[in-house]
Formats: structure tokens, C-alpha cells, sequence
């Protein structure tokens, strides 16, 4: 099953490994990310980061199987580096279904971000494609670590209005 | 001709900067200003046209965030590949390459070593050693925290600003998770020590009262361990010891 998906601009760091792992149990990490999976310093600094008894695969968003994902007995967590990601693997065939918690962790600020919780920066662009996300059923959250209140859809608009 | 390698001096400020990474934490670039701080002396080297140098600064200032130890590796790497760019060996996107991918997995190895194995173990090394031989070794302990975490910024600076990417290998052959698993059960061992230590004397002291309270307050501080993830409840954990020295502390008053 796939206990999350997670955007983090910075992929697999101590926050995923330290606070979301221990919380969900999780047995399986997988990265889907394009650049990263064509990147042998990539793959060997992740595959060194993480505990050896824990899996990490690192392939590219297409190449992923949501479906057997969602099937495996074991609990999996999804890593995507952007919001534009989430879009793509819903594209790619990823439903409510098989992943109903799509986490938004780590955002960086750039052009046209506002500021949405201390680590969340996001575009209009961005809170569209979570809007159209919450529409298809999925619950999408904002906080980067489990023990931070989640921002939910309502709360991320409310603030992007409200930012600067 | 700007020259090739960034000289010893120029290194050994760099590192020096690398010591104030966090200094300028901000919202929205994080370690960017300590970064761009840190590794100006040899971007100033590299690039003496103040155009090209400028370039070179405003790329550095882009976000970063790593564990403040392990970016030392992340700024050695850095130079190594500016040193490529400066030349016209490597497409400018080098160095920013090597900084996106190395921070989050470093900053998850340095989380994992420093902040949840070394430094919990070597606080209850102090604290189980104060009980026995008093202040020196809350000092021991502290120096032993600074010697290891100092060493190993310096190696890792040095083994990336030589290697580069070969920076991995080395990392990897110092097996700091399985370092980490290991310091984590002798700092519970220690902890398991420094409590009966505290029993045995309350109750030699106080009574059997001030004993079962410090048996009470060594299993809720054991529980909160168990319970939790690994980074927040230290502070549940210290809310609960404080409790329970001051209960400890009234039975001893009044008996």
C-alpha cells in the first residue's frame, strides 16, 4: 500500500528518513524522479543515506507502477521532487484509490511562490493542480514534518490570499 | 589567466566560513547566504573579473539546506568543481549540480549520525560521568562530541575538495549508519546506568520513596523514547525529568 506521496524539492533528506518513516511504518521508499534517476551521484548518495534494511528505488515517474505500488503488503512512501509531479502521476494513473495522502513537504520559494507554511512555497499554478487533486479525491496536506498541524487544500488557499 | 587551483590559505578560510553556515538562516534560501558566504575566498580566486566572479557569487546564493556538519563535504565538492568551470572543463550547471544532489541525502546521513546517535550519546556519557567523577566529565564529554564532529568535517572538506564526486565512496566506508545504530544502543545503555545510579542514591539518601521516584521518572523518560520518533520528544522527555526532580526533591525536603 502507499502510506504517502510527498513532495519535497530536496527528495530524501533527514526529515523523510528521522520523522515520516518511524510514523507510517514505512518498509519501501521509492523516488520518482527523472533527474535523480539519471544521475549515478544520485542514486549512490540515497542508496548511502538510508538504513541498509531499508529498500529505495529510484526511477523515473513513467516507469513507476502505481498499481502494484498500491498492491504490495507493505507500507510505501512516494517521493516527487515538484507540485507538478503529483499532476504527472495522476496522469501516469495514479488514483485515490491507491494513494488517498498526498503530502506537500518541502517546497522551495521561487518566482510567483508565496509563502503557505514555513517550509511550503507555492505558485498559482501550483494550488490549482492541489485543487484539481482535492477534486479527483485525494486529501492533500501541507507540513513537512508529522508532528507540525496539517495545512489542508482550504487553509493553503486561505493563506496563499492572504501572503504577499 | 585566472589560475587553476584555489591555494591552501584560500581553503583553510573557506573552512573556516563553513563554521558559520547557519549564521544568515532564512525562510526562503535557508543555508544560501552561509554557502555563498563560505565559499567567496575561492570564487575570488577562481574568477578575478569582477563580471564572471559576480556570476559565480549569484549561483552560490541559490537555496541550500544540508546538515551544517556534512555541508562541508557539499562546499570542498563545490570548489572542485568550480576549479573545472573556471578552466573550461565543466558547464557552470557543475557545481549547482553537486549541491542539489548531495544535500538532502547528506543532510538525512548527518541527521541520523550527529543529531540522533553522537550527540544524545555523548550527552549521556556526560551525564551518566557526572554522577561518578562530577563536572570534568560533563567537559570529557563535550570535547569528545566537538573532537569527533570537528575531524570529520575537516576529512570530509578535504576528501571532496580532492575527489569531487568521489566524495561518496569515502563517506560510505565510514558506515555512519551503522555507527549511528550503534552509539544509539550505548547511549541507551548509558542512560539505563546513569538511572540506576540515580535510584541507588535517592534511595540511600531519601528513603525508598525518592527511590521509587526516580524509578518512575527514569521509566516515563524510557517510555517517551520508546513512544516517539526519534527528533521531537526530547523536550515531552525533559518537561517529565524536571517533574519529577521536583517531586524527588520535595520527598527528600520533608523526610
Amino acid at each position: 500500500m502507499i502510506s504517502l506521496v510527498r513532495v519535497d524539492n530536496r527528495l530524501l533528506h533527514g526529515q523523510v528518513l528521522e520523522t515520516w518513516l518511524p510514523r507510517l511504518g514505512v518498509k519501501e521508499v521509492v523516488v520518482a524522479d527523472d533527474e535523480a534517476a539519471s544521475s549515478g551521484l544520485a542514486r549512490a548518495a540515497m542508496t548511502l543515506c538510508v538504513p541498509p534494511e531499508l529498500p529505495v528505488r529510484i526511477e523515473p515517474l513513467r516507469a513507476i507502477d502505481f498499481g502494484a505500488l498500491a498492491a504490495s503488503g507493505w507500507p510505501v512512501l512516494v517521493l516527487v521532487r515538484d507540485v507538478a509531479q503529483l499532476a504527472e502521476a495522476r496522469a501516469a494513473g495514479l488514483t485515490p484509490a491507491q494513494a488517498p495522502r498526498l503530502n506537500v513537504g518541502n517546497v522551495h520559494f521561487g518566482p510567483g511562490r508565496r509563502c503557505v507554511t514555513p517550509s511550503v512555497f507555492l505558485s498559482e499554478d501550483e494550488i490549482r493542480t492541489l485543487r484539481e487533486l482535492t477534486a479527483a479525491g485525494f486529501e492533500v496536506e501541507a507540513r513537512s514534518v508529522p508532528t507540525e498541524a496539517p495545512a489542508g487544500i482550504e487553509e493553503i488557499e486561505r493563506r496563499y490570499a492572504a501572503a504577499r | 589567466m585566472s589560475p587553476a587551483r584555489v591555494p591552501a590559505r584560500t581553503l583553510a578560510r573557506v573552512f573556516w566560513r563553513c563554521l558559520f553556515l547557519q549564521a544568515a538562516w532564512n525562510r526562503r534560501g535557508m543555508q544560501n547566504l552561509g554557502f555563498a558566504y563560505a565559499i567567496e575566498p575561492a570564487l575570488a580566486v577562481l574568477y578575478p573579473e569582477p563580471a564572471r566572479r559576480r556570476e559565480a557569487l549569484e549561483r552560490h546564493l541559490q537555496f541550500f539546506n544540508c546538515h551544517p556538519f556534512m555541508a562541508a563535504a557539499i562546499v570542498g565538492g563545490a570548489i572542485h568543481h568550480e576549479e573545472r568551470v573556471a578552466a573550461g572543463e565543466e558547464p557552470a550547471s557543475a557545481p549547482i549540480r553537486y549541491k542539489a544532489t548531495l544535500q538532502g541525502p547528506l543532510a538525512a546521513l548527518g541527521d541520523g549520525f550527529f543529531w540522533t546517535a553522537l550527540r544524545p550519546f555523548c550527552g549521556a556519557l556526560g551525564a551518566a560521568g557526572a554522577l561518578v567523577i562530577g563536572v570534568p566529565a560533563v567537559v570529557a564529554a563535550i570535547v569528545l562530541y566537538d573532537v569527533i564532529h570537528f575531524s570529520l568535517r575537516l576529512g570530509l572538506f578535504r576528501a571532496a575538495y580532492r575527489g569531487g564526486d568521489a566524495v561518496i565512496p569515502v563517506i560510505a566506508r565510514l558506515g555512519l549508519p551503522l555507527a549511528a545504530e550503534r552509539l544509539r544502543a550505548a547511549g541507551v545503555a548509558l542512560c539505563g546506568v546513569a538511572a540506576a545510579i540515580v535510584v541507588l542514591r535517592g534511595a540511600g539518601a531519601a528513603g525508598a520513596a525518592a527511590g521509587i521516584v526516580a524509578a518512575l521518572a527514569a521509566g516515563a523518560g524510557y517510555a517517551a523514547l520508546a513512544r516517539g520518533a526519534r527528533l521531537l520528544p526530547t523536550a515531552y522527555v525533559a518537561a517529565l525529568a524536571g517533574i519529577a526532580a521536583a517531586v524527588a526533591g520535595h520527598l527528600h525536603w520533608s523526610s
